[in-house]
């Protein structure tokens, strides 16, 4: 087993990491793991995304690039990490620890909570 | 004559078919008048030839004996008659001169009456002036008799009858052009004048035979030898007489004779008609003109210096007309390829960035349609050829084929916002608009720098592909299950990294509250007394040492008890008194573990943290025993990701010590079990070799080398490694050219200094040394632990002597540690179990901690408590002391889950956060986050509490 069989075996052993789709530049599907109705939304949905969030990147800043995208929905939170030659999709479980909140719910957060929570939350480009 | 010549041509009209006919009687009258009417004949030649060559008189009479003509002709007759008159007195008056020529010809004129009549009616009018020159006007053009002209020449001819002299006015139509004939009419006779006219006799014979070819028949007219006028042209006017005349005395004979008269005419030949202007000064516009003049002037004596600049030319240019030419040809295929091109597109291909020839295909292979449930079996694969010479790898189009309608508003979308289709046919082909997403992208900059690949390349790709997509989504739009292509995705560049990325970025979402708790954001102190805020971690770890510390209570009341079992139970030492109530708010719990299936089950020797990076740590894996000794293994771990480490560095030897360098972060010292050192450069993680390593050669430590360090000279060459093993040298390494060493150190044993214990010959004098630590007050200064229980304090200055030699550890000392608060205070750590704290001028300790029955693997001072240490037994036990609380308890404890067989074996401190790490013998490093420690605000406080501290717990020890 290679090293990239080796990370993606390590990727999928998650615990909660639903799955994950391999797309190349022209919208082949290298590596499914993810249920068959998923995987065909995803496939037609995400490349357009991430081309807009790209060009977006690259407008604001043309000597940025766009490296990684994370959108956070109540259920899931993808994760693609965008390349020339692939799109990489990760489909996880959303962690939880944010819509249903630890035991004690009303845990007012924090300003400086807050912020964390903001930065790591958006889309990041790395 | 007035009347006769009125009557004449008042009944020409009427009688000119009498006349046509030539009635003898008729002809004769008329071959009489003929001679005479020469004379005016030539004036209506002249007319019409417009020469006004002859005396005026003549000419008026000739032009008014032509007028009238005209006139009668025209039949206007008043005019006519007027000016007819007149003609006809000048030509009386003329008589007298010609008279002779007169009489001549009518007394010669008999013999030929009948041809004479026929060839007056067409004989041309002569003129002859005083002399007797024959002026009679040329002709320009010959003007041919009519029919007209003859009758009215027979009516002259009938009425000429009537008197003696008959004027002869020859009358032209104005429909006929037969003035030439007059010409030709008189020139016969040149034939017999002789050779002296010979330039005009060819003219003659012209006119003659022009005149008979244009001539009616009628009018054919047999030559008359006896009459002899002939008017040639001639270049100069003159008159000719011949010689045989001249010779002869005037007689009758030469009365008789004919004189020939040659009026010649050079014709005329208009080179240039200028028509002069002169002005008159009266003349209305005059003043206009001559300031027209004068401006015209000017202007030529403006350009008279550069005549080169002032051309006038008018010039005519043709057309080239157009010719239409019809072909066949082939029609044109045309092609329409879109793209959208953002600015940046733009940059990245001026910039090279993206190199569309390297680009390769993966080798695809696709799996069969069952291994992924595809019900579709009519889907396709189709490999195209090869789209750039430079690919080896056939390209294969998977046919993606959403349901139909899904993809067409996926098209249309497409259409408005994305672009078009690349050049590449395994994207542009078809209405996989789906595709372009990526593709369109990249092959608008790519397709478009290597666009050299010429149409045909398309052209010659297309149909296949689009007859294979069209295909394929006919046949998707039935299935509609996305083809799952097997690939060989180790090929792929920078998926690795993207997986690795892509990781992180799950690991982190996982661990992202027990990251928080890391980094210290969740701010806990504000609710310590409600739950006691141990996160809700699954980990059983955090409740059973909670209930440790509430069960624990009646445990101490049997230590003795415990200790004398001699298990290795852990809980018979614990004996940990209730702590008191400010020591309940301290509390640790996990957070989580780093560990991962290639350090499992590999001992965690040694760890250390990254100066720069406060989050990167190196842990070293080496067993201890020697005979589990086995390769060992480095492994980065960092925050970004908790369940892998970031790299690994397999060694051929175990390790037992890390070290990161300060000056030069990214540099790893590592000491091994065999004895060497080595020093990796980490930039490059994939670098498996070290940047240097010791050898037999540079001189190897004998033994395992138990602790490195780097050390900061300060003044010296920067900083130096030193490393200490049990073969008893403490030993510094410069890297100059290869690691070289400089003993900076040769343990020794001393002698006992116990009064009690008699002396012993020691089998070797050799110390070993376990472990070192450069005092941070002077950097000459350091602590050496040995394997026999006493610790030294040496200076670099001296490698023989000792500076100070503490006493107390019965065995070896796996630790020691300089208070970060207070430079003086040191902790030990020893496999007799205990912990001790030193003072650097006592040889005896100031405290003995022991709370296990097992060896104490390490010992750690905290960054930020000066009064709080912690020490890590081999057993899996972690106790944190806070000496200003207790020097007798610990004021928190953990141990391992039961199920944990890890021993410990190092700990550290973070600078960063309350946290503490362990590195236990399976391979398991343990993050632990303390909470509830009491700080004072600053380190001069600290300090002050720590001094405090010792005041009361020593002087109270002491007095104990």
């Amino acid at each position: 087993m290679g090293e990239v069989e080796t990370a993606l075996k390590r990727i999928l052993d998650l615990e909660d990491v639903i799955g994950l789709l391999l797309i190349d530049q022209d919208g082949s599907v290298l590596r499914n793991t993810l249920p068959e109705e998923h995987a065909k939304k995803y496939v037609m949905e995400i490349p357009s995304l991430t081309i807009m969030c790209r060009s977006a990147a690259r407008e604001i800043e043309p000597k940025d690039e766009l490296q990684m995208l994370r959108i956070k929905s109540r259920k899931h939170e993808m994760i693609v990490v965008v390349d020339d030659k692939f799109t990489l999709l990760l489909l996880q479980e959303y962690p939880g620890f944010w819509i249903e909140p630890p035991p004690p719910p009303p845990t007012p957060p924090r300003d400086s909570d807050d912020e964390f929570f903001d930065d790591d939350e958006d889309e990041d480009e790395e | 004559m007035a009347e006769n010549i009125k009557h004449r041509s008042s009944s020409a009209g009427s009688a000119s078919k009498q006349s046509q006919r030539g009635s003898p009687k008729r002809s004769a009258s008329a071959g009489k008048s003929r001679d005479a009417t020469a004379t005016l004949r030539g004036g209506a030649a002249e007319t019409k030839a417009g020469m006004p060559a002859l005396p005026l008189g003549q000419r008026e009479n000739n032009r008014n004996s032509f007028n009238a003509a005209k006139a009668r002709a025209d039949k206007e007759a008043m005019a006519g008659a007027a000016t007819l008159r007149t003609s006809t007195q000048l030509s009386s008056r003329r008589q007298s001169g010609s008279s002779q020529i007169s009489t001549s010809t009518k007394t010669s004129g008999r013999p030929g009456r009948g041809k004479k009549k026929k060839r007056g009616q067409n004989d041309p009018i002569q003129v002859f002036n005083e002399n007797g020159k024959d002026v009679t006007p040329k002709p320009l053009s010959s003007l041919k008799p009519t029919v007209l002209s003859d009758k009215l020449m027979s009516i002259s001819a009938q009425s000429a009858e009537g008197t003696e002299f008959v004027h002869s006015v020859p009358i032209y139509s104005r429909t006929g052009f037969s003035v030439t004939s007059t010409a030709g009419e008189l020139t016969p006779e040149t034939d017999e004048l002789g050779t002296d006219f010979d330039g005009l006799e060819s003219d003659g014979q012209e006119f003659r035979r022009s005149r008979r070819l244009g001539g009616s028949a009628i009018l054919e007219t047999p030559r008359h030898p006896k009459r002899k006028y002939a008017v040639i042209p001639a270049p100069i006017v003159e008159v000719t007489v011949p010689k045989v005349l001249r010779s002869l005395s005037p007689s009758e004979i030469e009365l008789e004779k004919p004189i020939p008269i040659i009026i010649t005419e050079s014709r005329n030949c208009i080179m240039l008609n200028m028509r002069g202007h002169n002005l008159n000064e009266t003349y209305a516009n005059y003043k206009q003109v001559m300031e027209r003049n004068e401006k015209y002037l000017q202007l030529k004596e403006a350009k008279l210096g550069n005549l080169d600049n002032y051309t006038a030319n008018i010039s005519q240019t043709l057309f080239s007309l157009l010719k239409n030419k019809e072909a066949q040809a082939s029609s044109l295929s045309t092609q329409s390829n879109s793209i959208q091109v953002n600015s940046w597109d733009i940059a990245d291909s001026v910039a090279g960035k993206v190199k569309p020839d390297q680009y390769q295909p993966w080798k695809v292979v696709q799996h069969g349609s069952k291994d992924h449930k595809t019900t579709n079996p009519t889907t396709t694969v189709v490999i195209l050829p090869e789209i750039f010479t430079e690919n080896d790898g056939p390209n294969v189009t998977p046919p993606i084929s959403p349901p139909e309608s899904r993809r067409q508003s996926m098209a249309s979308r497409k259409g408005s916002t994305v672009g078009g289709y690349s050049r590449r046919p395994s994207a542009s082909v078809g209405q996989q608009s789906r595709r372009t997403s990526l593709a369109s992208r990249r092959a608008s900059t790519s397709g478009g720098m290597s666009q050299g690949q010429g149409l045909d390349d398309v052209l010659r790709l297309m149909s296949p592909a689009s007859a294979v997509t069209g295909a394929g989504s006919a046949g998707g739009s039935q299935g509609g299950e996305p083809v799952l292509l097997e690939v060989d995705i180790s090929k792929i560049p920078g998926l690795l990294k993207a997986l690795e990325h892509i990781e992180r970025a799950c690991v982190l979402n996982t661990y992202h509250d027990r990251l928080l708790d890391y980094m210290n954001f969740r701010a806990r102190e504000e609710e310590p007394p409600p739950p006691t805020p141990p996160p809700e971690l699954d980990k059983d770890g955090k409740p059973k040492k909670k209930r440790v510390v509430k069960e624990e209570p009646p445990p101490p009341l049997d230590p003795l008890a415990a200790l004398k079992e001699f298990e290795e139970k852990e809980e018979v030492i614990p004996k940990v008194i209730l702590p008191p109530l400010e020591d309940s708010t301290a509390t640790v719990h996990s957070i989580w573990d780093f560990q991962c299936n290639v350090t499992e089950g590999r001992n965690i020797s040694c760890m250390s943290w990254n100066k720069m990076n406060r989050h990167l740590i190196a842990v070293g894996y080496g067993e201890f025993d020697f005979g589990k000794q086995r390769d060992g293994m480095i492994a980065f771990w960092s925050l970004k990701n908790p369940r892998y480490p970031h790299a690994v560095l397999p060694t051929h030897s175990g390790v037992t010590s890390v070290d990161f360098a300060t000056s030069s972060p990214s540099l790893l010292a590592v000491g091994f079990y065999s004895g060497n050192v080595a020093i990796y450069d980490v930039r490059n993680p994939r670098d498996l070799e070290p940047m240097v390593k010791s050898s037999f050669a540079t001189g190897k430590h004998a033994d395992p080398v138990w602790k490195v360090q780097w050390v900061d000279h300060a003044t010296e060459h920067g900083e130096g490694l030193v490393s200490i093993s049990t073969d008893g040298r403490v030993s510094q390494w410069s890297i100059k050219k290869d690691l070289e060493f400089v003993n900076l150190m040769k343990l020794k044993k001393v002698p006992s200094q116990n009064k009690g214990a008699q002396p012993q010959p020691f089998i070797s004098r050799r110390s070993a040394g376990l472990c070192f630590e450069f005092s941070k007050k002077d950097i000459g200064i350091y602590l050496v632990g040995t394997e026999e229980g006493p610790i030294y304090k040496c200076d670099r200055s001296y490698n023989e002597q000792y500076l100070m030699t503490y006493i107390g550890h019965n065995g070896p000392i796996y630790q020691v540690r300089w208070s970060p608060f207070m430079e003086s205070l040191f902790l030990s750590c020893s496999a007799d179990w205990t912990v001790r704290l030193w003072s650097e001028d006592q040889e005896g300790a100031l405290l003995v901690f022991q709370t296990t029955n097992m060896p104490i693997a390490d010992v750690w001072w905290s960054f930020t408590h000066a009064c709080v240490f912690a020490m890590a037994s081999t057993d899996g036990h972690m106790e944190m002391w806070d000496l200003h609380l207790s020097v007798m308890k610990p004021i928190v404890a953990h141990t391992l889950a039961p199920d944990d067989k890890s021993l410990l074996s190092c700990m550290m401190f973070s600078e960063e956060a309350p946290l503490i790490l362990l590195g236990g013998s399976t391979g398991v490093l343990y993050i632990l986050r303390f909470d509830g420690l009491l700080k004072e605000e600053t380190e001069e406080l600290e300090l002050k509490k720590l001094k405090d501290a010792l005041a009361a717990s020593v002087t109270r020890h002491g007095a104990v």
